[in-house]
């Protein structure tokens, strides 16, 4: 999938195109009242030929080379997260990472009793699942209310990848509930996500 | 009609500009505006998690805090706050990342007139800075009518004080195309000549508003120039140090 060759600088609001020859893509948005796409960001216009394979065979117009603001959490995105607080029915922690991309601001997250795994929900304990300074990967499941973002570890990929033993050390998964410290070999209880092979 | 003004200007004639961003280092985005002696400092920090109670969940609020020069934030403060924040809002897709908030603070570092457009033009190089996504850039303008019923662009604050009335106003940048010339009408009317704030100040006939606007509406395509020049000055120049 080859991007055209010369790239124009374009600023917001700079017209790229009609909505009937393409589609907007990242740091462009598409107009509805005149079914025009701009420019929304600052950087260079490149056009991306459509897939082979996809239906709408109009390309995709985009800025890049900008310089782009911190990531944000949104619905559907993984997140690595340290856990601040365990309670009975949910656990608090401060979103570090959004996909590959450290945070620049503080975002806060909630896992509910009912998002920590699938299957028997209602039996789940917090404090078997999750300690405080826990790292956890967790998929982002909505924007939540105005205090936190709501995440899910109920998936065999998601929950804690990294914890501290009560002697300090970090402990190695021995199964998916289950971590042990190396130092004295006492096991603890965790939601552990299955390492990536 | 002609006038003369104490720094020799002509009447159309707006002070030297001068735009720089990235000066702030811990902010995600700044900018220093200055029209003559008049200088505004802008910074952004966001998006950050959540939005105050009176917001909408569903959109990216915009907070926009004012800082003097010195002393304290007054009632005339609190409205530049209220008219920036609404201006930038009209400007920004909030409908990206809803339930965030973008800090917009500007400092005040000499006031020799035209203080809020400064600010607002400030405040828009500052959000490009930090990449906010944008629907289109905005330029502000002041243009002033004198007692005689002259209309002058960027008066200075002596020239502000002698004046009858002043209004500030905000534009659209002017529309840069890849489409033919025709085709950038909504409707009959070219979509370069939306107003996006008026704020008036003192008495003037509707004649004089609608010159000020004319006025305003030529002054804002010069200024467009300049700030879309400024922009990719600064991008070409990001671009060739990474390259």
């Amino acid at each position: 999938m080859e991007e055209e060759k010369e790239a124009v600088m374009v600023t917001p609001g700079e017209v790229l195109g009609r909505t009937s020859d393409v589609k907007a893509g990242r740091g462009a948005y598409a107009a509805l009242h005149n079914n025009t796409v701009y420019a929304s960001l600052t950087g260079f216009r490149h056009t991306v030929p459509p897939a082979p394979d996809s239906s709408d065979l109009r390309p995709t117009v985009e800025v890049t080379g900008h310089k782009a603001h911190g990531p944000v959490p949104q619905p559907g995105s993984v997140v690595i997260a340290r856990v601040t607080k365990v309670m009975a029915r949910s656990a608090s922690a401060d979103i570090m990472c959004v996909g590959p991309k450290s945070v620049r601001e503080k975002f806060t997250g909630i896992i509910r009793q009912q998002d920590v795994r699938a299957t028997e929900i209602d039996k789940v304990d917090m404090h078997l699942s999750f300690h405080p300074g826990d790292i956890v990967r967790a998929l982002v499941l909505s924007l939540g209310d105005a205090r936190a973002y709501f995440l899910s570890t109920a998936k065999n990929e998601l929950g804690v990848v990294s914890a501290e033993s009560i002697a300090g050390a970090t402990m190695v998964p021995v199964s998916w509930t289950e971590m042990q410290c190396p130092l004295t070999g006492q096991i603890e209880q965790r939601k552990v996500a299955k390492a990536a092979s | 009609m002609e006038t003369d003004r104490p720094d020799g200007r002509t009447p159309n004639q707006l002070r030297p500009l001068v735009c720089s961003c990235s000066i702030l280092h811990r902010s995600h985005g700044s900018a220093s505006w200055a029209q003559g002696e008049t200088k505004v400092l802008a910074a952004v920090y966001g998006p950050k998690a959540g939005t105050k109670k009176s917001e909408n969940p569903e959109k990216a609020s915009i907070e926009v805090i004012w800082k003097p020069k010195t002393g304290q934030i007054g009632k005339v403060e609190k409205e530049y706050e209220m008219i920036l924040k609404r201006t930038l809002e009209s400007i920004c897709i909030r409908t990206i990342y809803p339930n965030t908030t973008t800090s917009v603070i500007v400092q005040v570092v000499h006031d020799d007139g035209a203080l809020l457009p400064c600010a607002i033009n400030a405040a828009c190089a500052a959000l490009v800075d930090a990449g906010i996504p944008l629907k289109h850039l905005a330029v502000a303008i002041c243009c002033s009518v004198t007692d005689s019923g002259c209309i002058i662009l960027d008066p200075t604050k002596d020239e502000e004080e002698k004046m009858k009335a002043f209004i500030n106003l905000v534009f659209p940048n002017t529309i840069v195309s890849v489409l033919p010339e025709g085709s950038l009408q909504a409707g009959s009317e070219p979509m370069a000549h939306g107003i996006m704030t008026s704020i008036t100040q003192g008495a003037m006939s509707v004649d004089d508003y609608l010159h000020c606007l004319e006025r305003g509406r030529a002054a804002s395509a010069r200024l467009s120039e300049f700030v879309r020049k400024n922009i990719e000055l600064k991008s070409t120049s990001e671009a060739s140090k990474a390259g």
